[in-house]
């Protein structure tokens, strides 16, 4: 074949070129440390990628709401828990007294001692967590438990609940399928059957202030009675509560190790093998530099040299 | 046997070819590395033999008969071809290059439109975990506006890639006008200097060159009849002959985009290769269905998150609510001629209105029902105000096709109203979604969305709950999760979830530019390989001019040394006297 300066020329251009970008493009890999930069770079892996990525970021989502109900529910157990060692302290001031050699004086002032334990039963029931009311149902910002009391301001008559109501259910999205039930209403905890029922705590705590105010020993042991099946409810919540944190940490342990697979397979895919490029880097170097030198030389031959 | 002068004229014809000779070989390597050169290559002949009355011939010298140019026509038409199909690749693979960069998916740099989707749903799912916080609220309506920004931006983008292809068209049919008018000037100039056999070289080369360009930029074809013209057709359509050259126009159509047209007949051009195809392709079908992708996407968002947001309630309520969108004519029947770009969404079914004291307590809720083919926006605002009438707690007017609903003179200071039933009934009926009432996006596709002021302005109103209830999280959770749900999108047969259906178009875009990549390098090598062959054939090597430079050379010197030795044979010969 014939071949002419400018053939020499153009190919050599064109070659120079073409190992250029090789070597540009393994030192984007380096410097880049992925594989692709443009999804025709591969399409299939590249829209793996994105679906790992997505697929992690929701799973990151669903591992924060994880830890906020997982949060909520740490609080409203040890709420619960308060609650249940206030029922027992309250039990215990009534039981010193609910034997036949207890005189009326001493039930009066063990009915002082209610009243007052009763209204940090209130208050406790009444507890905010990140300015929401833990009892409070899906109305989180009013106060679910209002204590009303007698004329003096010192005995308190009667705890009413918020009139909207306090046994809204809240959950968060867990996963793409589960909403998990994350609050504990005040209803479930002090009223199972609703206000003024014979298992409405408040009720049963004023009840039995009465009953040690009015030296009445019948009355006294019926709401010693409730209150200590009020106590075994309070239990049986707690539990359910302890239950759900279990629930919620393995659900969490689960999405962890989805999460850690995803970035494994999107690593593979995506990131560089920083030996291997640097190896690809190399070659194309050395490729580039044998294509240099060799133009370089063929370019400088002329029959002219020799005439 | 002639005289000893005719021998001197030997010697002279010698000289003077070799001369020529000579030049044309300067000329070749003078011209080595011009663009479109094609070699020369002298033929020479020998002049007529005369007799000399000895019945004998003689040869009378060399005569140079022509200087030809040595190119190869069936390459030329091969290559023209290619370099067609070249110049389509080029064009097309740059604007599938281009749709990339503005997709952005797999960069570091910049946000690409997966994670700001992404961003959104986790601002909504955060949201849900804690309704009542007004930080939370804050960042759904930033992460909202930043996904409709996102949308707006690469809408922008397509659209501004369009528009750049559309400049394109039009300057390369100016080029291509340009080159036409050159090309018939030297058509004319080729048929007034040739003489047959002889042909204008020169000429002929730059014509070869501008075909070559003209290939290139339009796909053109050519005839070469021999008579030293060359006709050139655009897919079939003469673009020059002989003295006439047809120019193409371009003509604004209805969309602002070039038509490209012929000036005489103002038919259709429809490029069959080159540049012109490409740039064509790339703004008629490619980039327009990644923008219709992308509006696709952006719609379905708009109307499956405000389907859900206005059936829900935010912190705070209304205490007025005008409609995002108008109607072309109150009168007109709401799902079909009213004008609504969701009117599809709108059927047999119902809304309420529900009225709130500043306790929050019910007043008053009525249901507003809603019947496909009968209900204009007037007989809406008319119930509205039939159902209020009796507590004079709402009212609702119409004006400039929008609606306005309104607290009435009856409504106790504080109170508010809700779109919401307060057993959690929403609205069945699809009016709220395609008014824009108690809507979180306003806009009906990539270019119009937006978060809707009101949102922005009050992100308490930002719907959160199904009842009144500040921890109800019940809607912002829905809307959390519809990054699971699946929808048919835009023209798709299959439903998908959003995130799939962008993967979808990103896969799409990577394959058809990884596609259009390798045709191009391919495309690349067979028009160097055709390239390669044809200065194979028609290039100047200088090793070869050289060498006839010597064998010339000593061609010259012994016609000169020929020259010299007749002159002794007549100085001997002048001697004798």
């Amino acid at each position: 074949m014939r071949v002419t300066q400018s053939m020499v020329t153009s190919t050599a251009t064109i070659y120079l070129m073409r190992d250029l970008d090789r070597l540009q493009a393994a030192q984007q890999k380096i410097a880049t440390g992925k594989n692709y930069t443009l999804a025709s770079d591969n399409p299939i892996a590249a829209t793996q990628i994105l679906h790992y990525s997505s697929r992690i970021a929701e799973s990151e989502q669903y591992r924060r709401a994880i830890d906020s109900g997982l949060a909520w529910n740490e609080m409203t157990s040890s709420a619960l828990t308060q609650v249940e060692e206030l029922l027992s302290d309250i039990l215990d001031v009534s039981q010193a007294v609910s034997d036949g050699a207890a005189t009326s004086a001493e039930r009066a002032q063990s009915a002082g001692a209610i009243n007052q334990l009763l209204e940090e039963l209130v208050m406790l029931a009444n507890r905010k967590f990140k300015g929401k009311y833990i009892f409070g149902g899906d109305e989180t910002l009013t106060a679910p438990f209002t204590a009303n009391y007698d004329d003096a301001g010192t005995l308190v008559t009667g705890v009413t609940a918020n009139p909207n109501g306090i046994d809204g259910l809240w959950g968060y999205l867990v996963s793409d399928v589960d909403t998990v039930t994350i609050n504990t209403p005040g209803s479930e905890v002090f009223q199972p059957n609703g206000e003024g029922a014979n298992d409405d705590v408040f009720v049963i705590l004023t009840d039995l202030r009465a009953a040690h105010e009015q030296n009445d020993l019948d009355a006294l042991h019926t709401q010693e009675e409730r209150l200590r099946e009020a106590i075994l409810s309070v239990a049986d919540v707690n539990a359910g509560v302890g239950n759900r944190i279990n629930h919620l940490e393995s659900i969490g342990e689960d999405l962890d190790a989805a999460v850690l697979s995803y970035e494994a397979q999107r690593s593979e895919l995506e990131d560089a093998d920083i030996a291997e490029a640097i190896i690809e880097y190399n070659t194309a170097e050395n490729i580039y530099q044998a294509a240099l030198a060799s133009t370089a030389r063929i370019l400088q031959f002329s029959l002219a040299d020799y005439i | 046997m002639g005289t000893i002068f005719s021998s001197l004229n030997v010697g002279r014809l010698g000289l003077l070819a070799q001369q020529y000779a000579m030049h044309v070989l300067g000329n070749n390597i003078a011209n080595v590395n011009t663009e479109g050169y094609t070699r020369r290559r002298v033929i020479m002949a020998p002049t007529s033999s005369v007799e000399f009355g000895s019945g004998l011939f003689f040869g009378t010298g060399v005569k140079v008969e022509d200087v030809q140019r040595v190119r190869d026509t069936f390459l030329d038409v091969y290559l023209r071809n290619e370099l067609g199909t070249l110049g389509t690749l080029d064009k097309s693979n740059a604007a599938y290059k281009q749709i990339e960069t503005i997709f952005n998916e797999l960069s570091d740099q910049g946000r690409s439109l997966s994670t700001v989707m992404t961003e959104f749903w986790d601002a909504w799912q955060t949201l849900s975990t804690e309704p009542e916080n007004s930080a939370m609220r804050q960042t759904v309506v930033s992460n909202g506006a930043s996904l409709a920004s996102t949308f707006q931006h690469m809408r922008d983008r397509l659209y501004g890639l369009r528009m750049d292809m559309n400049t394109a068209v039009s300057t390369t049919v100016e080029e291509v006008n340009t080159l036409a008018a050159q090309l018939q000037e030297l058509n004319a100039q080729i048929v007034a200097s040739e003489n047959e056999p002889h042909t204008a070289n020169d000429l002929r080369d730059q014509r070869d060159l501008i075909v070559d360009q003209l290939s290139k930029l339009a796909g053109v074809t050519t005839r070469d009849f021999g008579d030293g013209e060359m006709v050139v057709f655009i897919n079939g359509q003469m673009l020059v002959s002989g003295n006439t050259v047809r120019t193409l126009e371009t003509a604004v159509n209805a969309d602002g985009l070039y038509e490209v047209q012929w000036s005489d007949t103002g038919g259709a051009v429809d490029p069959s290769g080159g540049q012109l195809k490409g740039l064509l392709d790339a703004r008629d079908t490619t980039i327009p269905s990644y923008i219709t992708r992308v509006d696709a996407l952006a719609t379905q968002i708009i109307k499956e998150i405000n389907r859900l947001h206005s059936q829900g309630n935010g912190l705070d309520l209304y205490t007025t609510a005008t409609s995002g969108v108008a109607v072309s004519d109150p009168d007109a029947v709401l799902d079909s001629a009213a004008g609504l770009a969701f009117e599809d969404e709108i059927s047999t079914g119902s809304f309420w209105l529900a009225v709130y004291d500043a306790d929050g307590t019910l007043l008053e809720e009525q249901e507003i029902s809603i019947t496909a083919g009968v209900s204009t926006l007037n007989t809406v605002a008319a119930e509205i105000n039939a159902d209020f009438l009796a507590n004079g707690y709402l009212q609702a007017s119409v004006s400039n096709g929008e609606i306005t609903i309104d607290l009435d003179a009856g409504a106790p200071s504080g109170a508010t109203f809700s779109f919401v039933k307060s057993d959690g009934t929403g609205d069945t009926s699809g009016f709220l979604l395609a008014m824009e009432l108690n809507t979180f996006f306003t806009g009906e596709d990539a270019d119009t969305i937006d978060v809707s002021s009101v949102i922005q302005n009050n992100p308490s109103l930002l719907a959160t709950a199904s009842s009144t209830a500040p921890g109800d999280n019940t809607i912002a959770l829905a809307i959390g999760n519809v990054r699971n749900d699946t929808f048919v999108i835009g023209a798709d047969t299959d439903a998908r979830t959003f995130d799939s259906y962008h993967e979808m178009t990103v896969s799409t875009l990577g394959i058809e530019s990884a596609r259009e990549g390798s045709l191009l390098t391919n495309q690349e090598n067979v028009v160097e390989a055709f390239e390669q062959q044809r200065q194979s054939y028609s290039g100047v090597n200088l090793d070869e001019e050289l060498t006839q430079l010597i064998s010339v050379e000593h061609a010259y010197t012994a016609a000169a040394r020929y020259i010299t030795t007749i002159d002794k044979m007549l100085d001997d010969l002048l001697s004798i006297a």
